[in-house]
């Protein structure tokens, strides 16, 4: 295929997959690096490794890495989540914390803890509330936002703030009737943490994350179909209805179990596969794989300013991506005003 | 799963390496003699002066695990409220010493007291300064032995009003000094109250935490003048004095609160007897 | 083609009532397409041509009467089988990401891969053979979004041509082509009946087109059948009259000698 240098490249190949992939491999490789490298005490990796009683060790083993790991997998599956959103319902606005279903989750992370404090016990709860809670948020969105069987992106947008700013609501007065430290516990969960992470949590989230990408990638060339319209999708062999159902439960799986973990951390599943899709074009075959080591890059690097930037304070880490998103959203609301359904 | 022994010291022996998360401990550390092995303060500690040049790892509800690991501690102290905290979970469950006390009344005062100094071998030290606040206290009762009690309603901020509530130190302080706290209703620690509930208690003393002792400031209540704390010029703020800090400091926290609820109390202006 | 081959019809729908949600649009309408055959869908707006080709594309169940699919019902074939026997192109292109032309008209091979493969060198050569039956070539590496309605249209009938089907379903193949594209298309397909006998369904706004090229024709209004047969037999003046309410003049191409439909009277407000 001849390709001059301003065309972008025709279609999608097992060597261009590999290149980019591993590229961006190299990218999170260099963000974890600095991730356990830097961070509110300066520590000697030599020394953590050699020396297991010095007190790099322990800050290297105990808050550095399952910290780093878990901003690894927390952002991979915030961007592939978002990948597939966008793809699922046609609109490169969409992701979990746009569209509500994080906020959905924490609330039912939220009620969960409540409960379990109230009741004793219970704590593994919090993880299946919060995916109850985000797929059910899931399916109503998605049924409120179909319109005579189209699904309008503004529609969408709409239904998703709307139910963002419910779920919101809803947290804060289970806040206003929490006691008073209860409730930053609650903060934690509305602006996202990758606060000390428990090597058990680390493992959690990973499992469920693979799983719920297996999923996500075994459907990667129906999603490319599903960009031609359902209809044309159906005409080309693809179960809509059933692909619908399936990328629903995986997502929302994927978004409870990182929200039950790190709160809501919104924005990365929108910046991330958006700059992806704009470099390297939209087949979801590249798109989602390259999403979950962009993401985790992304997040990683977040993380690290919010540890550092006013140490020994932490930013929360959902106030970094935010920060970095909230230009973000308004630039790419433009340009979807000019050109609609472009991407 | 790891598990980082931290080789602990024998009691007296090795000199301590303490790391404190709350401003209270901090107090209750210096006033037991062992500010030298203080290393790590919260970030809301600035008493005694000393501390101010100390190291910073967070708060009670956010310590940062990093900057506490890194000052080797022997021994982390901080409060009941952050047990379930995930920073000290995972400091726990490092081998590092925890140890959490309370502060919700007197009572529990004077035990965290005793218990940190058990703690740190200075069980003397913790039993002299326990009988001078017990001592302290005892004295402001008896000036207060014959004094009318007044409805009073103590807050910490304006907008929302988060009043002193039942259930922490402050609320018993105020019964002791013979107030009738009228945010008890509320039955929370921090109750949020409207303005109209507290125009409808008709407090005749207002201790306001977010004025200072400057009268100036009190624009506030100048909106409201059927309470009679407001009619009565009794409303008093207490910004700048240490009463928000639940540590060795209590007694005189509790005289302060005396002198602004029953000035009469005090005719002949004296020094206050119970301050250090 | 042989007696056998012409027995069993490549598409034929009975009777068929379908509609959408409280809208019944078809009212027992039959069809036939052979191996091969250009079948034009003509009629007023509104009539029901596209929902007739969406019942027989399979994305929509009628709710009387059936579809056989060379001797099989419809409902009993596979959902990739039947994306393998039959493409169907839509009015609406719209693509909500940025795929190039390639990309697109590759997506056409779907049906025919697993889930994890990628796209052999066969399947490119039939994205590439089709992209040059419709003069694509040149746009491959464009992105969809940025071409013009007409070309967007190719695009889609591109695709339908890389599924390699044996019956194409084009709902107005032609509206936004200017007059050249609008001849070469209906050209590229009529090579295609011929050479792999390939059967095209297509409705048609334009009379003439399907005067021209088309080997059989249904008229239909309001969702019935108002004639079918070969052009000549269908267009004549007494049934476009009754079905477009307005007077035709049918006559014949005096360059090509093909059957040709036009307005016989100007409409005059003030009658």
């Amino acid at each position: 295929m001849n390709v001059s240098a301003r065309q972008p490249v025709a279609h999608l190949t097992r060597a261009r997959l590999l290149s980019v992939l591993g590229a961006l491999t190299l990218v999170l490789i260099a963000c974890a690096l600095a991730g356990l490298l830097f961070g509110t005490a300066h520590i000697s990796l030599v020394r953590a490794f050699a020396d297991p009683d010095s007190p790099d060790h322990a800050i290297f083993f105990a808050a550095r890495l399952p910290r780093v790991l878990m901003g690894v997998i927390v952002g991979a599956m915030l961007a592939a989540v978002g990948t597939a959103l966008q793809a699922l319902v046609r609109n490169p606005l969409a992701e979990g914390g746009i569209l509500g279903i994080s906020g959905a989750g924490a609330l039912g992370a939220i009620i969960a803890l409540v409960m379990s404090a109230k009741l004793g016990g219970g704590e593994a709860l919090v993880p299946l509330c919060a995916f109850g809670a985000a797929l059910l948020s899931t399916v109503a969105v998605y049924r409120l936002a179909m319109v005579d069987g189209q699904l309008e992106p503004f529609t969408l947008l709409l239904v998703g703030v709307i139910f963002n700013a419910f779920w919101g609501a809803a947290i804060m007065l289970v806040n206003s009737v929490v006691n008073f430290y209860f409730a930053h516990s609650i903060l934690f969960w509305l602006m996202g943490s990758l606060e000390a992470p428990t090597y058990g949590e680390v493992a959690m989230v990973a499992g469920l994350g693979l799983v719920g990408f297996a999923v996500l990638m075994y459907s990667a060339r129906d999603l490319n179909l599903l960009s031609l319209g359902d209809e044309s999708a159906a005409e080309l062999g693809v179960d809509v209805d059933r692909l619908r159902r399936i990328i629903f439960v995986a997502t929302s799986v994927m978004i409870g179990a990182a929200v039950s973990v790190s709160g809501i951390i919104s924005f990365v599943g929108l910046i991330v596969p958006h700059t992806l899709r704009l470099v390297f074009g939209a087949d979801h075959r590249l798109l989602l794989p390259a999403s979950l080591i962009g993401g985790a890059a992304f997040m990683v690097a977040a993380d690290l300013v919010a540890r550092v930037a006013i140490a020994p304070a932490e930013i929360p880490v959902g106030a970094i991506t935010a920060l970095c998103g909230g230009p973000f959203f308004i630039y790419m609301l433009r340009r979807e005003g000019r050109r609609p359904l472009s991407l | 799963m790891y598990v980082i022994a931290i080789a602990s010291p024998a009691p007296a022996a090795a000199p301590m390496r303490i790391v404190s998360l709350a401003p209270s401990v901090t107090e209750t550390l210096f006033a037991l003699g062992a500010g030298p092995e203080v290393v790590g303060v919260s970030q809301y500690c600035d008493y005694p002066p000393q501390v101010l040049g100390l190291p910073r790892v967070g708060s009670f509800l956010t310590p940062n695990l990093e900057a506490i690991i890194a000052l080797r501690p022997t021994l982390i102290v901080g409060l009941e409220l952050s047990s379930d905290v995930r920073q000290i979970r995972a400091l726990n469950s490092m081998g590092y010493p925890v140890l959490l006390v309370s502060d919700d009344s007197l009572n529990e005062i004077e035990t965290s007291i005793e218990k940190v100094g058990a703690r740190i071998n200075r069980q003397d030290q913790a039993r002299r300064l326990v009988a001078q606040i017990q001592s302290q206290v005892a004295a402001v009762q008896q000036r207060l032995a014959k004094v009318k009690p007044q409805r009073t309603l103590m807050l910490v901020g304006h907008q929302p009003i988060v009043a002193v509530g039942t259930g922490n130190y402050l609320d018993e302080l105020m019964r002791i000094a013979r107030a009738d706290n009228i945010a008890a209703a509320a039955g929370e620690q921090w109750p949020h109250l409207s303005i109209e509930f507290v125009i409808a208690m008709r407090p005749e003393v207002i201790l306001d935490g977010a004025m200072g002792s400057d009268p100036a400031s009190s624009d506030f209540w100048q909106n409201y003048p059927t309470i009679p704390a407001v009619r009565d010029h009794r409303v008093v703020g207490y910004a700048e004095d240490p009463m928000l800090h639940a540590g060795p400091r209590v007694g005189q926290s509790l005289e302060i609160i005396a002198r602004k609820i029953h000035p009469e109390a005090w005719p002949d202006g004296a020094a206050a007897g119970a301050s250090q | 083609m042989t007696a056998a081959s012409r027995d069993i019809a490549a598409m034929r729908a009975d009777a068929i009532h379908a509609g959408y949600p409280g809208v019944p649009v078809l009212h027992g309408v039959s069809i036939e397409v052979a191996a091969g055959e250009m079948l034009a869908i003509v009629g007023p707006n509104g009539a029901g041509k596209s929902t007739l080709l969406k019942v027989l594309g399979g994305s929509i169940k009628p709710s009387a009467g059936r579809v056989d699919l060379f001797g099989r019902p419809l409902d009993s074939i596979d959902r990739r089988e039947l994306a393998r026997t039959v493409a169907s192109v839509g009015q609406e292109n719209a693509v909500a990401f940025r795929f190039t032309v390639l990309e697109i008209v590759l997506m056409g091979r779907a049906p025919h891969l697993g889930a994890f493969r990628f796209e052999s060198p066969h399947d490119l050569a039939i994205a590439l053979a089709a992209l040059e039956r419709f003069d694509l070539r040149d746009l491959a590496a464009r992105h969809v979004q940025e071409l013009s309605g007409g070309e967007r249209k190719r695009v889609f009938l591109a695709r339908a041509l890389a599924q390699e089907p044996k019956i194409a379903l084009l709902d107005e193949p032609t509206a936004f082509l200017d007059l050249k594209h609008v001849a070469e298309i209906f050209a590229r397909f009529r090579e295609l009946c011929a050479e792999r006998g390939m059967a095209v369904v297509a409705t048609l706004h334009d009379l003439n087109a399907a005067a021209l090229y088309a080997d059989r024709v249904l008229l239909i209004a309001d969702g019935r059948a108002v004639a079918y047969g070969t052009p000549a037999e269908v267009l004549t003046a007494e049934n476009l009259r009754r079905v477009y309410e307005t007077e035709v003049y049918v006559g014949r191409n005096p360059s090509t000698g093909a059957l040709i439909v036009l307005p016989a009277a100007i409409p005059n407000a003030r009658d």
